[in-house]
């Protein structure tokens, strides 16, 4: 089956990793291929964060399934080429969560 | 009881086996998280939020979540803003008021020390900003996307385009900031300022003015991509940075598209990816994407540049992605020139013979344009034609064979060549519904020629060709199973030019005969035509004169539209696009009768979409002959031919062969009864008769299909009748081409019904014909 579909003045391009589909709808002026590319980086992505990704993890994190899509990708365009990169923000930002959370934590207890 | 952390609630929820259960969790689960926000607990908001969002997901709803997403991301904490954010991203968008509360907390948070905390910002800003938020915070992004945090600077510039996509007059804030991004070395900033350019192109044309200046670096960027070695940190199968790559084809696209100096610029580096890219994996394959578009958009006028372009494009034709092979078509054509006209016409022609029909009208027509325009000498031009007419020559435009005919006629000194030339494809092939008239015309004009032979430089040695010879080939096409109407006109004329061609009495005596035969025609202009000729033959002072070779006919200017593909092409011909859906049932239907791995073969393919193209203009002729429209399972078969036969029969056809009896069961009997065609011995008549001995009752909605072995070709015509009473009997007549004098074995499908309500529907072999009858 083709990766592309047409849905009205839409297409929804997809590819299907398992047993999941990823899908992302676009406009007609679109490079179909580059989107493809978008979702395998993403999917590498997600790969590389949960380390050996399964649909369970991202069942039972969606919420961080949503955060490495929102470093990706804004406003629907792609924000950073560099996989390397991308996986430091997001777990620099993870580790900041963490590290604030200690933080109040210990600033509570000594209150 | 309520769950309190997410996790659990996904257990639960996933343990539901059925929908019923699976509400009842949810809503015990909703009542709870209300419940808790009404209690106003800080610390449990986190965990509510996210079961919330979960729940949301799933389908359910979820508004009463959303001033608790406010709150979150008024905490302190930095999760709880994260989660705040995604919940507002996940439940609200540009419509609902509720949105412009969280314009203050925008702000604040973009004034964050903290770098994540102000990323955070932008991306909900720029994921489901308001006009109205667009506005307030415009002064914000334009101060971060000058940051020298290149995080921040990424984020805030598609932040911005969305800024620009809502509010378009605010493009001039962020016009400087972008430009100076173009310089920056991180592919990160380098990027999103390219995508926000490309946006700023999109609204205002007028911006497309002041970046054309940032061509050069630019294409710099492309080179720098392109010839670089391997980089581990943007690497992707081989390819350093396709994303990077892409967008900047993208913006050289629209800022060299009008203009020349700028598409100048970026010929060589244009060139250059599409020859260094691997194509064998989808990143090459997106990047050659874009480039062909690029290539296609930009100023072709000075079709120098272009023309180094030339060889990647005819490799594209082979591309297996049929976007890209209908994109290089178009540029292929819009290529040709005097100086390649040669080499271009041999790719284009080949790509022909392997084309989709969908490709093959336009493409004929162009390709017939540009011989016209640009051709070396006439006989390559007159080559060209004939292969187009070979290849493809059911899909050709009237207008294409009328210029052929005319400039075969202006070529005196090539008529020769050009007669010998049809007279052997015709041989081989009639197929061909343009090719088989284009030949019948030249010969019948130029027969005198044919016949005398004559050589033409290098080529194999003339074949000699007799009278007769011609004779039978024009018979041959007549009593053939693609002649239509047209068809037959054009033949009739022919062979009556040939009278004053050719010199041997016996000859002339066989065209006049064959002529009157025609004399009772259906068809009133073949009948019309065969009259008059018939009489002419009365008149032998004047009829040499009157078939006098025609006059040339002058240089006529191209009349023929440059028209875009098979679209516009199709509506003049009439409504061919619905015609193409039935013969394809037709064949479909009976490729499902033999689907169990028979010996036999189904029909030709090439016979069911032939009758395409030629059903459309029969449309009129059908006005004439009213008969039974003829049942599917005959695609070859126009009402005209069954006409045709039936006066062909009267002269005796009905052979007394012998009855072989193909099907016997359920007192309905089918008898076939062969003859041999008197005119043409490859064509075997069966008389198909149905006998309804022994139902006892009325046999209804007599449907018989019948299929033949690959070699053969068979051409079936509607039965005398689709009812049946007790004791009569139907007839059906079909014949069988067999060019190859194989054995006519025959797998035949019969299907009636009953008043009483039984549906019989039966397959039967029949390979009992003896050797004698093919």
């Amino acid at each position: 089956m083709c990766n592309v579909l047409e849905h009205g003045e839409h297409k929804v391009i997809y590819k299907r990793y398992a047993s999941l589909y990823f899908a992302a709808g676009i406009d007609c002026e679109e490079n179909e291929l580059y989107v493809l590319e978008v979702i395998h980086r993403y999917v590498q992505l997600l790969d590389e964060f949960f380390g050996n990704v399964c649909e369970l993890d991202i069942i039972y994190n969606f919420d961080k399934a949503y955060y490495v899509l929102d470093e990706l990708v804004l406003a629907g365009e792609l924000q950073e080429p560099g996989k390397k990169s991308v996986i430091k923000h997001i777990n620099a930002f993870e580790n900041a969560c963490q590290l604030d959370i200690v933080t109040r934590n210990v600033e509570n207890s000594i209150v | 009881m309520p769950y309190y952390r997410l996790k659990d609630l996904i257990k639960a929820i996933r343990a539901c086996k059925t929908a019923a259960d699976e509400r009842a969790v949810i809503q015990k689960e909703s009542a709870a998280i209300r419940t808790s926000f009404k209690e106003e607990n800080n610390d449990a908001r986190h965990s509510n939020v996210a079961k919330l969002l979960y729940i949301h997901m799933l389908g359910y709803p979820a508004h009463f979540g959303q001033i608790e997403c406010l709150k979150l991301v008024a905490s302190n904490r930095f999760a709880d803003k994260r989660l705040g954010y995604l919940g507002i991203m996940l439940l609200l968008d540009e419509n609902q008021e509720v949105l412009t509360l969280v314009t203050n907390s925008l702000k604040n948070d973009m004034n964050h020390s903290n770098m994540y905390i102000v990323g955070l910002a932008l991306c909900t800003l720029g994921n489901i900003s308001s006009p109205e938020m667009a506005r307030d915070l415009c002064a914000e992004v334009e101060k971060l996307l000058g940051s020298s945090n290149t995080y921040i600077r990424k984020k805030a510039a598609l932040c911005a385009m969305r800024i620009i996509r809502k509010v378009p007059d605010l493009q001039e804030n962020f016009l400087n900031r972008a430009k100076n991004n173009l310089n920056d070395r991180n592919h990160g900033v380098l990027l999103t300022a390219i995508t926000l350019i490309i946006e700023m192109c999109y609204k205002n044309p007028e911006t497309v003015q002041t970046f054309r200046k940032t061509v050069p670096l630019l294409v710099r960027h492309l080179k720098t991509l392109v010839s670089a070695g391997f980089s581990q940190e943007h690497d992707v199968t081989g390819v350093t940075d396709p994303f990077l790559q892409v967008k900047i084809l993208r913006l050289l696209r629209i800022l060299g598209k009008g203009d020349a100096e700028a598409s100048e610029a970026m010929n060589d580096i244009l060139a250059q990816v599409a020859t260094n890219t691997e194509s064998s994996k989808n990143v090459g394959n997106s990047i050659l994407y874009e480039t062909v578009q690029t290539i296609m958009e930009i100023q072709s006028e000075n079709t120098n540049a272009v023309q180094r372009h030339r060889n990647i494009i005819l490799d594209c034709l082979r591309d297996g992605d049929i976007s890209i092979r209908r994109r290089a078509l178009e540029l292929s054509f819009a290529l040709i020139n005097e100086s390649n006209v040669r080499v271009l016409t041999r790719e284009l022609l080949a790509f022909l013979e392997v084309a989709d029909n969908e490709f093959k009208q336009g493409m004929t027509t162009k390709i017939c344009l540009a011989a016209d325009r640009f051709a070396p000498n006439k006989r390559w031009h007159i080559d060209t034609v004939l292969r187009v007419l070979k290849l493809a020559g059911n899909f050709v435009r009237e207008e294409i064979l009328s210029n052929f005919i005319r400039l075969v006629s202006q070529t005196t000194e090539l008529n020769a060549y050009t007669a010998q030339k049809l007279y052997a494809s015709l041989k081989s092939d009639i197929s061909q519904e343009s090719l088989t008239l284009a030949g019948v015309w030249v010969i019948g004009e130029y027969g005198d020629i044919l016949i005398k032979g004559g050589n033409f430089e290098e080529e194999e040695l003339v074949k000699e060709v007799t009278e007769s010879d011609v004779i039978d080939l024009l018979e041959s096409i007549l009593a053939g199973p693609y002649a239509n109407q047209v068809t037959r006109e054009y033949v009739l004329t022919a062979l009556m030019k040939l009278t004053s061609r050719f010199t041997s009495i016996s000859s002339i005596q066989r065209i006049q005969a064959y002529i009157e035969k025609y004399n009772t025609s259906i068809e009133v202009e073949v009948q019309q035509r065969a009259v008059e000729y018939s009489n002419l033959f009365k008149f032998e002072s004047i009829r040499p004169a009157v078939l006098e070779r025609m006059p040339i006919p002058e240089v006529k200017e191209e009349v023929v539209r440059q028209t875009e593909d098979t679209g516009s092409l199709l509506d003049d011909i009439g409504p061919v696009t619905a015609t193409t859906a039935t013969p394809q049932n037709a064949k479909n239907d009976i490729m499902n009768l033999f689907s169990s791995g028979s010996l036999l073969d189904d029909i030709d393919p090439v016979t069911a979409t032939t009758a395409a193209p030629l059903n459309a203009k029969n449309d009129i002729m059908n006005l004439f002959s009213p008969g039974p429209t003829t049942p599917t399972t005959a695609p070859v078969a126009p009402t005209q031919n069954a006409q045709q036969t039936n006066a062909l029969d009267s002269l005796g056809l009905l052979g007394l062969g012998d009855q072989y009896v193909a099907y016997n069961k359920n007192g309905f009997k089918v008898s076939l009864n062969p003859s041999k065609d008197p005119n043409n011995s490859n064509i075997l008549n069966i008389e198909v008769t149905f006998h309804n001995v022994g139902v006892g009752v009325t046999v209804q909605n007599l449907l018989f299909q019948a299929a033949v072995p690959k070699t053969q070709k068979l051409q079936m015509q509607p039965p005398s009748s689709t009812s049946i009473l007790p004791g009569a009997t139907a007839q059906q007549t079909i014949r069988v081409a067999n060019p190859q004098k194989s054995n006519v074995r025959l797998r035949l499908r019969i299907v009636y019904s009953t008043p009483t309500g039984a549906k019989v529907d039966e397959i039967a072999e029949f390979n009992g014909f003896p050797q004698e009858i093919w």
